[in-house]
């Protein structure tokens, strides 16, 4: 039971880090020249999530996810940006319940592109709430079109990590 | 057909792509009409301009520089200095529906046609 608690104390450790990694690449990315939409972002660190919420356990994920938030808006962020991601990683955490819960009719690939596609309503809610006024709402059709391409890609690269089984017992 | 992918992620994305459509319909179906008017929220204040008066306004919010410019019936962030420049790079807007956003500023620029009215109009 000791080596089950420190492989998965590991793992969420590994996995965070992993995520901050990929947090810190999106955020030097250029994306935004080519894509002028706020929020428009790969999500590469909602892979480590979602690795973490089906190979681990949902409460590990939850750990890791809002880790990452806070350990970012520390760095490198500011009390707003702390806002948006807070509410879009929550919003994607509750897309990964709902993935749970229907995972005998969904694979990663749908998980992915609703917790995607609820990351992006997440930020519009908490966009509207900072800017106080509902324009930001008209980004959020573009954004779902883009949340849906970019999940896409997050599914492929999970459905292959997932099968390695990073937590095999013990 | 790319393996793995269920019936249910099908459901999502069509969901996903109803929702969108669905939306764009509702803020975009007069699109196309050439707006008159920009409204600016800055930091929740909301201000009113007519698109045919030329003039450069500037924002002074959370930090950041914005200034926008209409000219020739259109809208354009022309300078911001904040860090991600999306509303620069979003380019002009002249239609009705059509909006600039600047999160960091907390600026919002957009564009509403004729029905659409203010309590006041600055200028």
């Amino acid at each position: 039971m000791t080596l089950l608690r420190v492989k998965r104390l590991c793992l969420d450790a590994m996995l965070l880090g992993v995520a901050m990694m990929l947090s810190y690449l999106e955020a030097i990315l250029p994306l935004s020249a080519i894509i002028p939409l706020p929020g428009a972002k790969l999500g590469l660190a909602n892979i480590c999530v979602t690795i973490c919420f089906f190979t681990v356990s949902p409460f590990d994920a939850l750990l890791v996810s809002v880790m990452r938030v806070f350990l970012m808006a520390l760095l490198f962020g500011n009390f707003s940006s702390f806002v948006f991601a807070i509410t879009g990683a929550l919003l994607a955490y509750l897309g990964l319940w709902i993935g749970k819960l229907a995972r005998r009719w969904v694979s990663y690939y749908g998980i992915s592109m609703l917790s995607a596609a609820l990351h992006n309503l997440g930020q519009c809610i908490a966009g509207a709430f900072v800017l106080g006024s509902t324009a930001i709402f008209s980004y959020l059709p573009l954004l779902l079109v883009f949340s849906l391409v970019f999940g896409f890609i997050n599914g492929a690269i999970i459905t292959p990590v997932a099968k390695l089984r990073l937590f095999k017992n013990g | 057909m790319i393996k793995g992918i269920k019936a249910g992620d099908i459901l999502i994305a069509g969901l996903i792509i109803l929702i969108a459509l669905a939306m764009l319909f509702c803020f975009f179906s007069d699109k196309g009409q050439d707006g008159n008017m920009l409204v600016v929220s800055c930091n929740g204040a909301k201000e009113s301009y007519p698109l045919d008066i030329d003039r450069v306004l500037t924002y002074q919010n959370n930090g950041y520089t914005l200034k926008a410019e209409i000219k020739e019936g259109r809208a354009q962030v022309i300078y911001c200095n904040c860090p991600d420049r999306v509303c620069m790079h979003s380019g002009a807007v002249s239609r009705v529906g059509q909006t600039i956003v600047c999160l960091p500023c907390k600026v919002t620029l957009r564009i509403v046609g004729e029905e659409e009215r203010y309590d006041f109009i600055a200028g």
